[in-house]
């Protein structure tokens, strides 16, 4: 093992370029696709992706300013510096390397593919991207996992090399011959997580390698007697919805991120759809896993409905975040296209009525395919990225509905908010559902709002996160986090956890008042999922906005859990809040896991350190010596 | 058109009350049009009321406040007439919708909790009652409870107090800052403010609501004790007022208690604030008392269930130059049986209340308490996540916590009580009475005594207050507290002595407690200092412990900080004058306890209630002093013999079995010992005195 400055030549370019060319390094999403400030200093999103694309945003603005104090001539642009090889000196196992290139495995060494696998898309990751500070410090030794989450962002590494398996046996000899070689392996999907799950440990001494799923990007199969699909890990949600479309079927998991998370990634976390409430979170949805560990694979023998064999091994593999291995192939139910496509929405008065409009939906279990309930101060944010009327009878129009909700109906523009509704199956059951839920909605103080609205609300799902990128081009740093609680704690707790935010703001000396809002995406019979939208202004800051973010998001965490929240519904823990995983699942739960791990992974080959896991095994590795 | 014009009315009548700028008169047209698109014709006269009235509240530049300025309220009312004061003064802004008195008791009656409670009660072997009595129950207690408050009735009330406070009362002390500061608390909307005053009178109850209404906040809701409720018609007035009522003891009484926290769940949930005094029952000593956790232990669970983002507490305090109740306080503390408080009693009282000067009041409220910040610490939330939220079973760190918030709420309350030149002469009065035993005293040796003390005072206290600087007691200020005083004393002012009421010579005893009252007003101020001295005496090992002791059994009796104060600036001399304030205190419980112990001949060893014990001990102080040694005859208060017997209980010197109390004469020996080995030659000599003087040779064993 030794360190080297001087990368060898790629000998995939071709791999490596097709999706750097397409994806933004250090931003979210496609290249073509952002909000940008025209010169006349209106909002507008370019690309030809999305609903609104190409759309003026007239009074995006206007709310920018008044929302988050926005100054225009401000300005915060990623740094442009060019990146060279020297930057990132390479930690360089030359017997693994000669092995990869004897068996004929795609790879590269280059600095930009490797930075593009080094990061997820945490504020603290992206922000690192923006300023290009990855640094490796090889062979600093063992330092405690706790500091890890605070490190300074020179301290953190990018990886070494990256591998393109193509298959399960090419991941397979991979992971055989890293375990030879005592070399790190990071599976990498569509590098959308939000945990800080695939930043690398600063002092990991050994080469770090990304195994970049993405060649594994098949239908390997489509049953349609049984309606299963055998799926390659690496294929990504709109590729697999698309191509199962033409057989006429779907898998109906529609993550926000589905653009570019793959099939292998929501395993690994334990995803979430949008449309979880007729087609099931991913755990509902697995029938099969084929998961490559160090000690060879792991998998069920048949593809049964159920099964009463023991504790079940997919539920290690669900959420294991690549520690104990890489998900190679992956078998989903699928169902046939529905017949009807539905959006509306729904007015309330306050968002205590939606919750309990939400509530009682749940309980008769009449739930549309996604029913998402938005806070004011995300409506009204909602309500400014409408784009010009494009006729005066239009504006006539958008005044005289104004006037009857705030006027006729007394709904307070400072407390309403909506809810937005997709309707999915057969013609007659979703005019049947459609019926009873605007009936339960009018219990509670609730009116109809319109289809627009609701298809306006979902593109806007998609949208929305190419949003902090514009925010940071102006001095604004954002971020969302989510949470799952019983029904009975989800006002209180969305309300805690606004009131706590406010407050460390203040504390922390931020200058300007933040914008905290939530939304509750997904109901379930005995509680719901609540998803945050945080941002400020950090204008007039003096410390690094990053870790002022870090502190609050903490605090909020802090104050979630204390309200009977969740660590996570559906984000994962990664390092991110690793620190929180012994008081849910128990000092005995995180053993538990530990000795999974060191099972299946005992030279700690997937030693991505997520889920508190590293700590044990740099003791085992410690003790050994 | 017509719009307009109506509009240009409005400003018409308010003109001279200045609505001329853009953004008041958009205001007003969003309004009226609102209002007309509502239908709503009785809201839009109302509205314009409001709009009429606002104008002529109280306006005041509350941003230049920064030092302790303050308004005399008195003189403020003088300027405005009686009637319009109390029509207009009520602003729109502080009276937020409020929750509708009946609106919340339904609510109760509908809570989870309150189903969840009867289904468990049904549930129990030895439950009798069907479910409907147990509803019937519940509403039941909700009807003794309630509150009706009223905005009407204020503003009659208003009207007498105004007429009232006028007659009674020179001035009114309101510091500016704390009007402020309770201006920005109900700001916040998501956060419940609590004020905790201290309580040493009846006034108490209005006088904070009479602050609030006129300076245009909101208008609290007060808890009080059911025994208000038996006087006729008053309990009914004080409830229209925004009073509700609760038994004083209900520990075992599930339901009662159930209904109790869900009531103040709800309370807590409006946006009045809830005012409680965490006394529980107003002070007779003038002395802060040991505080009650029940009410602020059911407020912080609100917080602790996660219900509020968090709670604001206002520590407020309240000093009365001369307290209304002082003669009934000092007979009720010799063990005179307290009158019940019936409407007839309160119509002959107030006959004779009202024709008195009673000199001045001063308000001020202390730093608010977040109780997020307080329990941040202490108290883990999330320990409440795996049972339901409807069966909030408080943990041992939440009420250990609740307690030391208590503690600190009373300790906040000691530092905003005013050091006034009455509590300065009452102490020194009360000195020479003790150690000389004349009831007439030349004026300028009491002057100079006072000032003396008075700037002792200004030295130690906590407050920063820029107009203590330069104050001085002199004759005029003594002259002004005789005023005052005249039920007491008398001055001869040719001859430039001071005299105590020749009707009060037959009766030393009431004498010196009604002074002690005042006293008491600063003894806290003075009292850590001194223990702390009485246990510096020892060793460097063993003052700390000698002070712990000290701490623990003076802990119902002084509020002494938890952080270790710096008391070693405390000069010889300034220690002399409060060691004299403090004396009584020492003497009394050295007494207490020696005829706790086992050989003082006419104690029995158990007693059906700690009330029975603390009568019998004070009998036998009475015969003790009767010997004439000893003049500080406030040591039979009633106050301090049972603080005392509580922190003995508290030391495991009296233990309870089977409901009685048993003394545990070996620990008492011990606590005694030790306490008397603290204490300075010179007192235990003079109860060496008293014991060989006594006839019932009390302290015949010579253990001392």
């Amino acid at each position: 093992m030794s360190s080297s400055s001087s990368p060898e030549p790629t000998p995939d370019d071709r791999l490596s370029k097709l999706q750097r060319s397409q994806l933004k390094q250090n931003g979210w999403g496609y290249r073509d696709s952002k909000f940008i400030i025209s010169k006349d200093g209106q909002v507008e999103f370019v690309g030809g992706r999305y609903g609104i694309s190409g759309h003026v945003l007239t009074s995006f603005r206007s709310w920018m300013i008044k929302a988050l104090n926005i100054d225009l001539n401000f300005r915060t642009p990623p740094k442009t510096r060019a990146i060279t090889e020297e930057d990132y000196p390479v930690v360089q196992n030359a017997s693994f390397l000669a092995s990869v290139r004897k068996e004929n495995v795609a790879w590269s060494a280059s600095v930009e593919d490797r930075l593009f696998r080094a990061h997820g898309h945490t504020l603290a990751e992206i922000s690192l991207a923006r300023t290009g500070t990855f640094l490796r410090i090889p062979g600093t030794g063992f330092c405690t996992l706790r500091a890890f989450t605070y490190l300074s962002p020179t301290e953190v590494c990018i990886v070494d090399l990256v591998v393109w398996p193509r298959s399960h046996d090419e991941v397979l000899m991979i992971v055989q011959l890293a375990n030879k070689h005592n070399v790190v392996i990071i599976p990498f999907g569509g590098g959308t997580s939000v945990s800080k799950a695939l930043q690398c440990l600063p002092y990991e001494a050994r080469m770090i390698v990304s195994l970049d799923t993405s060649q594994m990007n098949c239908i390997l199969w489509v049953d349609d007697k049984n309606w299963m699909a055998c799926i390659e890990a690496g294929k990504t949600g709109q590729d697999l919805e698309n191509e199962l479309a033409q057989k006429g079927f779907c898998t109906g998991h529609e993550p926000d991120s589905m653009e570019f998370s793959t099939v292998g990634g929501w395993v690994a976390t334990r995803a979430s759809g949008m449309k979880k409430n007729i087609y099931g979170n991913i755990e509902d949805l697995v029938i099969h896993i084929r998961t490559v560990t160090s000690n060879g694979v792991i998998e069920k023998n048949c593809q049964v409905p159920r099964i009463s064999a023991g504790p079940d091994i997919h539920q290690f593999i669900l959420g294991s975040e690549g520690t104990l291995g890489v998900i190679t192939q992956v078998v989903l139910k699928i169902r046939p296209l529905p017949e009807v496509k539905k959006y509306g929405s729904l007015l309330f008065p306050s968002f205590e009525d939606g919750v309990a409009c939400l509530r009682q939906v749940s309980k008769g279990r009449c739930w549309p395919a996604s029913i998402r309930l938005v806070d004011n101060e995300q409506f009204r944010f909602a309500q400014a990225l409408k784009s010009e009327p494009s006729s005066y009878f239009q504006s006539l129009m958008n005044n005289c509905k104004k006037f009857y909700v705030t006027k006729v109906r007394s709904f307070d523009p400072e407390k309403m908010c909506v809810c937005t509704l997709l309707f999915e199956g057969s013609k007659d059951n979703v005019e049947k559902l459609e019926e009873e839920v605007y009936r339960m909605a009018g219990l509670h103080g609730g009116m109809a709002a319109g289809e627009a609205n609701g298809q306006r609300g979902y593109t806007l799902t998609f949208v929305i996160a190419y949003l902090r990128d514009l925010g940071l081009d102006y001095g604004v740093v954002s971020e969302s986090f989510e949470t799952s609680a019983p029904w009975d704690r989800i006002v209180d707790l969305c309300r805690n956890v606004k009131f706590r935010v406010k407050k460390e703001c203040l504390r922390l000396g931020v200058k300007h008042p933040p914008l905290i809002s939530c939304r509750v995406t997904q109901s379930y019979d005995t509680g719901a999922c609540v998803y945050f939208y945080f941002a400020f202004n950090y204008r007039g800051l003096k410390c690094d906005p990053v870790h002022i973010y870090e502190d609050i998001e903490n605090a909020a965490r802090d104050e979630i859990l204390a309200n009977g929240g969740s660590i996570s519904h559906h984000h994962g823990v990664g390092k991110l809040r690793s620190q929180w995983l012994s008081k849910t699942i128990s000092p005995q739960g995180v053993e538990t896991l530990r000795a999974v791990k060191c099972h299946l992974d005992p030279l700690n080959i997937f030693a991505a350190g997520n889920l508190d896991l590293a700590v044990s095994q740099s003791d085992n590795i410690k003790s050994k010596i | 058109m017509w719009i307009s014009s109506l509009i240009d009315v409005v400003l018409h009548w308010s003109k001279p009350y200045a609505v001329d700028d853009a953004a008041s008169r958009a205001q007003i047209v969003d309004q009226l049009l609102y209002l007309l698109a509502g239908l709503r014709p009785d809201r839009l006269l109302h509205h314009l009321i409001e709009v009429w009235s606002s104008k002529r509240a109280v306006s005041m530049d509350w941003t230049g406040i920064t030092t302790c300025q303050r308004q005399d309220l008195i003189e403020e009312l003088r300027s405005v007439g009686d009637f319009r004061w109390t029509v207009t003064t009520q602003s729109s802004s502080q009276n937020p919708s409020t929750i509708d008195s009946e609106e919340l008791k339904k609510r109760v009656m509908q809570s989870q909790r309150i189903s969840d409670v009867i289904w468990m009660l049904l549930v129990r072997k030895d439950e009798k009652r069907s479910e409907a009595e147990l509803q019937s129950e519940v509403r039941r207690i909700l009807e003794e409870m309630g509150h009706k408050y009223s905005i009407n009735y204020i503003r009659l009330m208003g009207l007498i107090l105004i007429k009232t406070s006028r007659r009674m009362y020179e001035h009114i002390w309101i510091d500016l800052r704390s009007v402020r500061l309770l201006k920005s608390l109900f700001e916040e909307k998501d956060v419940p403010v609590i004020l905790m005053p201290t309580h040493r009178s009846y006034i108490d109850f209005l006088l904070i609501s009479f602050v609030a209404f006129h300076y245009g906040l909101p208008l609290p809701l007060i808890a009080s004790g059911v025994d208000f409720m038996g006087m006729t018609g008053v309990g009914e007035v004080l409830r229209k007022a925004g009073a509700f009522f609760i038994r004083r003891t209900f520990a075992d009484d599930e339901l009662y208690r159930t209904v109790f926290a869900a009531y103040i769940y709800h309370i807590l949930h409006q946006p009045q604030p809830l005012e409680f005094f965490v006394e529980g029952t107003r002070s007779r000593s003038g002395k802060s008392l040991y505080p009650k956790f029940g009410l602020l232990q059911a407020a912080v669970e609100v917080y602790l269930a996660g219900r509020v983002p968090d709670i604001m507490i206002v520590p407020v305090g309240i000093t009365y130059e001369r307290t209304v109740e002082e003669s009934l306080f000092a007979k009720e503390l010799l063990g005179l049986p307290k009158p019940r408080e019936t409407t007839s009693g309160l119509l002959k009282a107030s006959q004779t209340v009202l024709t008195d000067n009673y000199g001045s009041i001063w308000f001020r409220c202390g730093a608010p308490i977040s109780v997020r910040d307080f329990m941040k610490k202490r108290v883990d939330r999330a320990v409440h996540n795996t049972s339901p939220r409807n069966r909030f079973k408080s943990t041992v760190d939440g009420s250990g916590a609740v307690r030391d918030l208590a503690l600190q709420v009373v300790a906040q309350q000691q530092d905003l009580i005013e050091i006034h030149d009455w509590a300065v002469l009452a102490s020194v009065l009360l000195n020479r009475l003790r150690t000389t035993g004349t009831t007439s005293f030349p004026v300028d040796e009491l002057v100079g005594g006072c000032q003396k003390l008075l700037s002792a005072l200004l030295l130690i206290s906590q407050t920063k207050d820029d107009r203590n600087s330069d104050r001085r007691f002199e004759a005029k200020n003594l002259i002004r507290c005789t005023k005052i005083h005249l039920n007491i004393l008398q001055l001869d002012s040719k001859q430039g002595t001071l005299w105590i009421q020749q009707s009060h010579l037959s009766d030393m005893r009431t004498l010196h407690l009604r002074l002690a009252h005042y006293r008491n007003h600063i003894v806290n101020l003075v009292a850590p200092s001194v223990l702390f001295r009485l246990a510096s005496e020892k060793s460097q090992v063993e003052s700390l412990n000698s002070f712990e002791f000290l701490k623990q059994l003076f802990s119902r009796e002084f509020v002494i900080p938890e952080i270790s104060h710096d008391y070693t600036n405390v000069s010889g001399e300034i220690h002399e004058l409060f060691s004299d304030m403090v004396e009584p205190f020492l003497v009394g419980y050295a007494m207490v306890l020696r005829l706790l112990q086992s050989d003082a001949v006419s104690v029995q060893t158990s007693f059906a209630s700690l009330r029975e014990l603390v009568k019998s001990l004070q009998g036998d102080m009475k015969k003790v002093l009767d010997a004439g040694v000893y003049c500080g005859f406030e040591i039979l208060s009633s106050d301090l013999i049972s603080n005392c017997v509580q922190a003995v209980k508290c030391l495991e010197g009296i233990s309870v079995q089977n409901g009685q109390f048993q003394i545990d004469s070996r620990i008492v020996d011990r606590i005694n010992l030790q306490f008397l080995s603290l204490l300075p030659l010179k007192i235990v000599f003079q109860l060496a005195d008293m014991s060989a003087s006594s006839d019932l040779h009390v302290y015949a064993s010579g253990k001392i």
